[in-house]
């Protein structure tokens, strides 16, 4: 327990429309299994935790499940407070998930603090690689994310491709931001004081491209 | 499907308990295996428990009639285009046309609607009857129509379809196919009708509507606000603006779990907890994903039978946390949000039905009492009952978690018994208050006496929440000085309470005058709350000392030496102040519309009856099984002496703005002034909080600001909660001067 508890703790939304996977992504990155079949609507909120090592220094990641249809009405800013990084998932086979991300996408911003990390997924791989029919091109997607300044990355649940990535991704550009962690940060970490510019430079380039 | 003799064996199983209707309640809590709804039709009981309330079979076959037929209406008129598209082609109507009523478009919505249904039906959780594609069609349509007849709940909500589900399955588990039937008595036949497997669908529904309609609340959003108005102001946003499942939710946490374990509430608000994280399943699913599947339907045959209103859900809550309580205790921010988001599965014979008996025994100890006897018995551990050195773990919290951001939010240290004092002073003031009031409501001098009561009842939380600002300077001190100062302050409470006893004995007299003088009347009056002010003074400033002499102001009936001074010290701002009675009538109104607004949730989940409020307080007492000593209305008095019987704190209610009790100081809904009061409420709170109230108690505010940062959400609905009493607006002065 001691040592667990001296990790820095980072707290990583998932937020995205309803049945794009957020939480097959969690149940697959965090306990490593995919049920096909009981993959039950969220309900409210679950919870997830996660060690995870970006540049040889160890963090705990506190990762909040939100179900597709929970507004931040029903959750309100007290949810997102502290929040450090926001992954915001689409489904590539489903159009009009993607279409929504707009609206997500705000709710986070408005929400979350403004250094927040936003981090933009593509779940359901699988299903449409290879030769499948994808809804969003790989660079419709990716310049929607630029667009927004956020991360990108395509992942599949069931097959494991990229899993990790996109934790990787915005644990390495939080620490890249001494005002987010400056903050909410510090302050729980006070007895073991996280060192800000470890490993910094790599990470800014550490985003997916796949 | 069963057999034929199975189900008859079955339903005279389900007859033989329902002599009254109190019999089948009583035979379905046992939850045992004689339950009717086990060893019975479980579907034949909650149907007579959700839809008929009557144990007549008569009555059933009746009521079911129409509740078919009407389903089947419905069902026509809402999937007729669904079902028959045809007919739209066959009609004559442009499906381009730009008209928002026309059939095509609004089978355009219903489709999107159906779509986002069926994403949730298709992922039911893994009961394969579930996901049978007939059961998927017949839940779809079901909720499909619920949607549309009940557009005010705002379409389709997560978390519907899984109340749905195990209904249908109940319901069809019971099903027997009228053609395989061979009638032979009036009994079968009766038998045949209500379990008629071509009504599977149609009885569902009626079993769904029904629960909806007291779980809707559960699943209500306000969309109403636009965003940018929001996210600007949540932080401070009133409580109407806010989801009632996060409402209910602070109300668990902050009412009835901090009434019963205040340990624990502490806890989880030390370690930042949001509530709702883990409440919006546990209460919108009713519990149902918290279970094992078995014994979540035995669950649900006890919520139905006794409470299928859904009253009892937040005591349920309550229940379901402290019989973790010893784990959450220890555990840290995530250790805990593991817990409560996969509850360990009770153990028989303590299933997750006994939760209700829980909530049952809860709703008549709402307080520490209560709820240390509820752990002791699932635990065989007492609580640590006001010792600090017994539970030092939150006050050492800072140290081991730097995490905290307040180090001692509410500091640990004696609670309890901090509590008890609070509740014996309140549970006397409002006892008398309503003695007073009764009598006083049949001689038309309501509104007079009730602002005496409405000013006893400010004075009380204000009281305690100096006591609350106070529990910082004992946390500093030893054991030794902390049981000194509580019995410095038990002194004080006596010797107040004397006074209050003194007027009270005044107001009785007046109540029992026949009115005729007028003038001796208001002189009365006006001494009696001259005198009220005085003790209020005392009571929000525990550091002021007493008179040598408290008979003094038995006898000086306007404690006119006293009050100039006390005024000045505590920093009235007297200017603020309405000078005419007639506003002072107003402003007690808009209290005590406002306490009672803040409050319904209370009052309508932990209501006691008024003439329980006495027994209840001697039955709390002798729970608590180290008091030897028979308590009667002379103790009742007395036993605030927490030195003499340290062990045995007294039935506390955590505050009294939180308290049951509001109702009582209501004034008749049909009285002259009722409308204006709520913009007058909102003023006076406004000048309140930023007036007189910041100056005079700066170490409540700031515990005040804690609390809501840590809670994240509003300090001005704590602000509502705790100074929401327009002091104000109570014009006293002018009378006085008078």
């Amino acid at each position: 327990m001691a040592s667990e508890d001296s990790l820095p703790v980072l707290k990583i939304l998932v937020i995205g429309p309803s049945g794009a996977g957020k939480s097959s992504l969690l149940l697959r990155y965090c306990d490593d299994q995919f049920d096909p079949e009981s993959s039950t609507a969220t309900i409210g909120i679950d919870f997830k935790t996660k060690k995870l090592a970006v540049h040889g220094k160890g963090y705990r990641l506190n990762i909040f499940d939100t179900a597709g249809q929970e507004r931040y009405r029903t959750l309100s800013t007290s949810y997102y407070r502290g929040a450090h990084g926001v992954i915001v998932v689409y489904d590539i086979s489903n159009r009009k998930s993607f279409l929504s991300l707009d609206r997500w996408i705000e709710e986070a911003r408005s929400n979350a603090s403004e250094n927040a990390v936003i981090y933009l997924v593509g779940t359901k791989l699988d299903k449409v690689a290879p030769g499948g029919t994808r809804a969003v091109s790989l660079e419709e997607a990716k310049a929607f994310a630029a667009s927004q300044e956020a991360g990108y990355c395509e992942v599949s649940a069931k097959t494991r491709t990229n899993i990790k990535q996109p934790f990787v991704d915005v644990v390495g550009e939080i620490v890249q931001r001494p005002q987010l962690l400056s903050g909410e940060l510090a302050k729980r970490t006070a007895s073991s004081p996280l060192d800000l510019n470890a490993g910094g430079s790599q990470a800014s380039s550490s985003y997916c491209s796949c | 499907m069963r057999s034929l003799s199975e189900s008859t064996e079955r339903w005279q199983q389900t007859l033989k308990h329902s002599s009254s209707f109190a019999h089948l309640q009583q035979a379905v809590q046992s939850s045992g295996p004689e339950s009717p709804c086990v060893s019975g039709c479980r579907s034949i009981c909650w149907k007579a428990f959700l839809l008929n309330q009557t144990a007549n079979t008569a009555n059933w076959a009746h009521a079911l009639r129409e509740l078919r037929s009407s389903y089947s209406s419905l069902r026509d008129h809402f999937l007729k285009y669904i079902k028959h598209p045809e007919y739209l082609n066959a009609g004559s109507l442009d499906p381009l046309a730009d008209d928002v009523d026309s059939p095509w478009n609004t089978l355009r919505h219903d489709q999107t609607l159906r779509a986002e249904i069926l994403q949730d039906v298709e992922r039911l959780p893994d009961v394969p009857f579930y996901h049978e594609a007939r059961i998927q069609t017949m839940i779809l349509d079901i909720i499909f129509i619920y949607c549309k007849l009940n557009p005010d709940v705002g379409g389709y909500r997560q978390g519907m379809h899984e109340l749905l589900a195990p209904i249908v399955f109940v319901v069809e588990q019971d099903a027997i196919d009228p053609a395989a039937a061979t009638t032979q008595g009036s009994t079968e036949l009766m038998m045949v009708e209500m379990l008629d497997a071509s009504f599977i669908e149609h009885d569902s529904f009626s079993l769904f509507a029904k629960v909806m309609e007291h779980a809707k609340g559960f699943y209500e959003v306000n969309e109403g606000l636009d965003k940018a108005t929001a996210a600007v102001s949540t932080a401070y946003a009133s409580p109407s603006t806010r989801s009632s499942i996060v409402e209910k939710s602070m109300h668990i946490h902050e009412v009835c779990l901090q009434a019963v374990d205040p340990e624990l509430a502490s806890h989880l608000t030390s370690i930042e907890i949001l509530p709702q994280i883990f409440l919006i399943r546990w209460v919108r699913l009713l519990f149902s994903r918290e279970f094992p599947f078995e014994q979540m339907l035995l669950l649900w045959d006890t919520m139905f039978s006794i409470d299928p209103k859904f009253e009892l859900i937040d005591l349920i809550c309550t229940a379901m946390l402290i019989r973790i309580r010893w784990d959450l205790l220890e555990a840290d921010y995530s250790g805990a949000l593991q817990l409560l988001l996969r509850y360990p599965s009770p153990e028989a014979p303590h299933g997750p039905h006994t939760f209700v008996d829980d909530a049952i025994y809860l709703r008549k100890h709402l307080n520490s009492q209560g709820g240390s006897a509820m752990i002791q018995k699932y635990t065989g551990r007492h609580p640590s009952v006001g010792t600090a050195a017994a539970k030092p773990m939150v006050t050492s919290t800072p140290a081991s978690k730097p995490r905290l951001k307040q180090p001692v939010l509410r500091p640990t240290m004696s609670p309890t018994r901090f509590l008890s004092q609070q509740g014996s002073v309140e549970a006397l003031l409002q006892g008398a208050a309503k003695g007073v009031f009764e009598r006083s409501e049949k001689l038309g001098i309501n509104q007079a006496v009730r602002d005496a009561m409405v000013e006893i009842r400010r004075n009380v939380s204000e009281a305690k929440s100096s006591m609350l600002a106070n529990r910082d300077i004992f946390a500093e001190h030893g054991q030794g000085s902390a049981v000194q100062a509580v019995a410095v302050l038990d002194e004080r409470n006596q010797q107040l309470a004397k006074v209050v006893s003194d007027v009270l004995t005044t107001l009785k007299e007046l109540v029992g005058s026949d009115l005729q003088d007028k003038q001796k009347c208001s002189e009365l009056l006006n001494g009696a709350t001259a005198r009220l002010e005085v003790v209020k003074g005392f009571l929000e400033d525990s550091t002021m000392a007493l008179p040598a002499d408290v008979s003094l102001l038995l006898q000086d009936g306007y404690g006119n030496d006293t009050k100039p001074a006390l005024a000045s010290d505590n920093g009235h701002d007297e200017t603020s102040k309405p000078s005419t009675p007639e506003v002072s009538a107003t402003g007690s109104h808009a209290t005590v519309n406002g306490i009672d607004d803040a409050q319904t949730g209370t009052s309508e989940t932990s209501a006691v009856e008024p003439s329980e409020l006495a027994s209840s307080v001697l039955e709390t007492g002798a729970v608590q099984a180290a008091t030897n000593e028979p308590l009667n209305s002379g103790t009742a008095y007395s036993t605030n002496n927490a030195a003499r019987r340290p062990q045995a704190p007294n039935p506390t209610r955590s505050t009294i703005a939180q308290s049951s009790f509001a109702w009582m100081l209501e004034p008749d809904e049909s009285a002259a002034s009722p409308p204006a009061p709520s913009s007058t409420f909102k003023k006076s709170n406004a000048t309140s909080s930023s007036g007189s109230n910041h100056r005079k108690r700066p170490s409540a505010n700031a515990s005040r600001e804690r609390t809501a940062f840590l809670f994240g959400d509003d300090p001005a609905d704590d602000a509502g909660r705790r100074d929401g009493l327009p002091e104000d607006l109570f014009g006293l002065k002018p009378i006085r001067k008078s």
